[in-house]
């Protein structure tokens, strides 16, 4: 018997994902029975099968310390504020249609 | 509530509504192998249901009690073709309410499952069967039969698939492969070839619908052949060995399990006439 | 003490134990302590026997089902059962027991599994019973299990909870046609009642010291045994009688501190029988023994 990871995904939508594990004396078998283990109420539309022992596995650790907060939507949180701001301080009769910020350049509104 | 049941003796009537303009012989012959179909998925998928529980492995376990659930499935479709509902009150009636000696199911199917090499013989033989008379039941102008035919031939696909699985893993050693031969040497021995023996087969290929019954024997014999080559890696007398029954003409002795089997499927509805479950 | 920085798998029992306690979960390559691991595994080898032993009970009316739905329904439901025995079989065998050893230590009786399998079902309504006590039983405890400090096992039990909720819902189903069915019907359900309420007792264990649970100081459980059975008598108790049934306890009331009181079990009584000197236990251990064996010779080419 060898152990295999099982895998499906319901529609195209998703992605692969782990579902269990059996344990089966060739692939073919397993990934057989591995359809009826997992998908016998059609939970999946398709399943992928992988020896457990070809399998490498990775498990983050302790935190590396540095700040990476630059990759995360979190740091424009303050950009509404900021906007209202700068509108506040604009007079009125200074924007034309040409000038207003609805029309110029990329839009920074989140 | 349209019941088609008869008991011991009577002619089978077939209500469905939708074959009521086909020629009364060839109804009658066709509900008679509607029912001999249904009936065989039903007793085989007992005996498969039997092994929930108990098979070889609990991943095995699983996957073929699918198959078993899928045989009693077709089962009632078939018996639905001929009651013309699905009420399962009709198709009850229909697969339950018979005698012993009325049940038209090929009685290899009915033998107790005996070992893992039996039951794997066994539905390898049916399996192949099933393929070869839905196949040519896609091509018939019988009313319903070429859906239905499809539409069972679409759960088949697993189940050739699990057969052949087993078969090439019980021929890839010794003395498994002796053992799963002398099974299927058995099962052919007692079934005999199920295009002579199903009720209404030899009738409805001579009015055409299917292929006669010597053309469905062939097709069946060279199935078998060729998946016990690639399959199995057998060689050709054993192959001919384990086939040998498929020539017999009869008569055929009934395996004993029959009427245990009859008094399990049908013990609850004696008992309490008239209840719902 | 040492304490865990956070982040920092722990790395000894202090640490571990404050990690679990805080509510951390644990994965089967993390480092854990002897006795949580082999805590884990003892837990996880006996609900797979008990999947894998409870499916013999109701197997045995596969064959005699009354009608072809209940045939098809039960068949499916036995099935999920073995499936359940399979995912908690691979994950015991994770944590470093392989499962040929479980199986045989089974089938040779030197392992356990839950008491309400270890009964006979003389009837349909004892089906329906068990389809929806006993599977109802099971389910309060597994739905505490799923906040289990052992991950691999909390996921599992997701599965399993899902389709031990279906079962129950069969098991309500096959209840309310026998109650609205003939007195022979209702008399059938009534009877299972009668035979089977020592059982559902005796089920979620004698009351215990949470404090002296090991699993439940690791949060592995997180429920006690009492606590458990309270919750399965207010969900189920009530909705009996509503059905017009007894419940062979005249002690069984509910008190105005919404605990329930109920006749003490006979405890002893379930030492025997999770033994296995229940009334069924040598039969259907010996049964397995019989496949377990017959099947040498096809376990041979799975191995």
């Amino acid at each position: 018997m060898a152990r295999y990871l099982v895998f499906g995904r319901k529609d195209s939508q998703e992605q692969m994902r782990y579902v269990g594990e059996v344990d089966a004396p060739n692939a073919e078998m397993g990934l057989s029975q591995a359809r009826q283990c997992f998908s016998r109420r059609d939970e999946a539309d398709e399943i992928w099968l992988a020896p457990a022992d070809e399998t490498l596995r990775y498990r983050r650790g302790a935190s590396e310390g540095l700040d990476h907060s630059y990759r995360e939507i979190q740091t424009y949180a303050d950009l509404g504020r900021r906007r209202r701001l700068i509108e506040a301080n604009i007079p009125a009769t200074k924007l034309t249609e040409d000038e207003s910020l609805s029309s110029s350049g990329p839009d920074l509104h989140s | 509530m349209t019941v088609a049941t008869a008991p011991a003796g009577r002619a089978l009537r077939v209500t469905n509504p939708q074959l009521q303009d086909l020629d009364p012989a060839l109804r009658d012959a066709y509900g008679r192998l509607l029912v001999a179909m249904a009936d065989s998925e039903l007793v085989l998928g007992h005996r498969h249901s039997e092994w929930t529980g108990f098979a070889p492995a609990a991943e095995e376990d699983v996957a073929f009690s699918s198959i078993a659930q899928d045989e009693m499935g077709h089962a009632h479709l078939y018996y639905a073709l001929v009651t013309g509902a699905s009420d399962e009150g009709a198709v009850d009636s229909l697969a339950l309410d018979r005698g012993p000696r009325s049940m038209r199911h090929l009685p290899l199917l009915h033998a107790p499952n005996g070992d893992w090499f039996f039951t794997i013989a066994r539905q390898f033989y049916w399996e192949v069967w099933e393929t070869v008379v839905l196949d040519a039941a896609l091509g018939s102008a019988l009313p319903l039969l070429a859906s239905a035919a499809q539409r069972i031939l679409n759960e088949e696909v697993y189940h050739e698939e699990h057969a052949m699985q087993w078969l090439t893993l019980l021929s890839s050693r010794e003395p498994q492969r002796r053992r799963l031969q002398a099974a299927l040497r058995r099962a052919t021995a007692i079934g005999g070839d199920p295009a002579r023996r199903l009720d209404g087969l030899a009738e409805v290929g001579a009015a055409g619908k299917l292929p006669p019954e010597d053309d469905l024997a062939t097709r069946f014999t060279t199935a078998l052949r060729e998946r016990l080559a690639t399959g199995g890696g057998w060689n050709s007398p054993d192959i001919t060995s384990a086939l040998d029954g498929l020539a017999g003409r009869g008569p055929w002795a009934t395996p004993p399990g029959l009427l245990q089997l009859h008094r399990d499927l049908t013990g609850m509805r004696r008992a309490h006439p008239g209840a719902t479950w | 003490m040492a304490v865990a920085i956070r982040g920092e798998a722990p790395t000894d029992r202090d640490s571990f134990l404050a990690h679990v306690q805080a509510g951390g979960k644990v994965e089967a390559s993390d480092w854990m302590p002897d006795d949580y691991r082999a805590g884990v595994l003892k837990f996880l080898e006996m609900h797979a026997n008990s999947e894998f032993m409870g499916a013999m009970p109701e197997r045995e009316w596969i064959p005699r089902a009354p009608s072809l739905m209940r045939k098809l329904t039960l068949t499916a439901k036995v099935q999920d059962e073995v499936g359940h025995a399979q995912i908690l079989y691979s994950l015991a065998e994770d944590l470093g027991k392989p499962r040929t050893q479980m199986l045989d230590d089974l089938v040779h009786g030197r392992s356990k599994f839950h008491n309400v399998f270890h009964y006979p079902v003389p009837t349909w309504g004892d089906v329906a019973l068990i389809g929806w006590l006993v599977d109802g039983a099971a389910l309060v405890t597994q739905h505490a299990l799923l906040e289990s400090s052992y991950a691999p096992y909390a996921r599992a039990l997701r599965r399993i909870c899902a389709e031990e909720s279906l079962h129950l819902k069969h098991g309500e189903a096959l209840t309310l046609q026998l109650s609205s069915g003939t007195p022979a019907q209702r008399k059938m359900f009534q009877s299972a009642l009668n035979a089977w309420w020592e059982a559902l007792m005796h089920f979620f264990g004698p009351p215990s010291d949470p404090t002296r649970d090991l699993l439940i100081q690791y949060r592995v459980k997180t429920k006690g045994n009492e606590e458990l059975r309270q919750e399965f008598i207010d969900r189920y108790v009530p909705r009996i009688w509503s059905l017009g049934y007894s419940l062979p306890d005249p002690a069984l009331r509910k008190l105005d501190d919404h605990s329930w009181e109920y006749t003490p079990p006979d405890w002893d009584r379930l030492k025997q029988v999770v033994t296995n000197h229940g009334p069924e236990s040598e039969r259907r251990l010996a049964l397995r023994r019989a496949f377990w064996r017959k099947h040498a010779a096809v376990r041979a080419l799975l191995d």
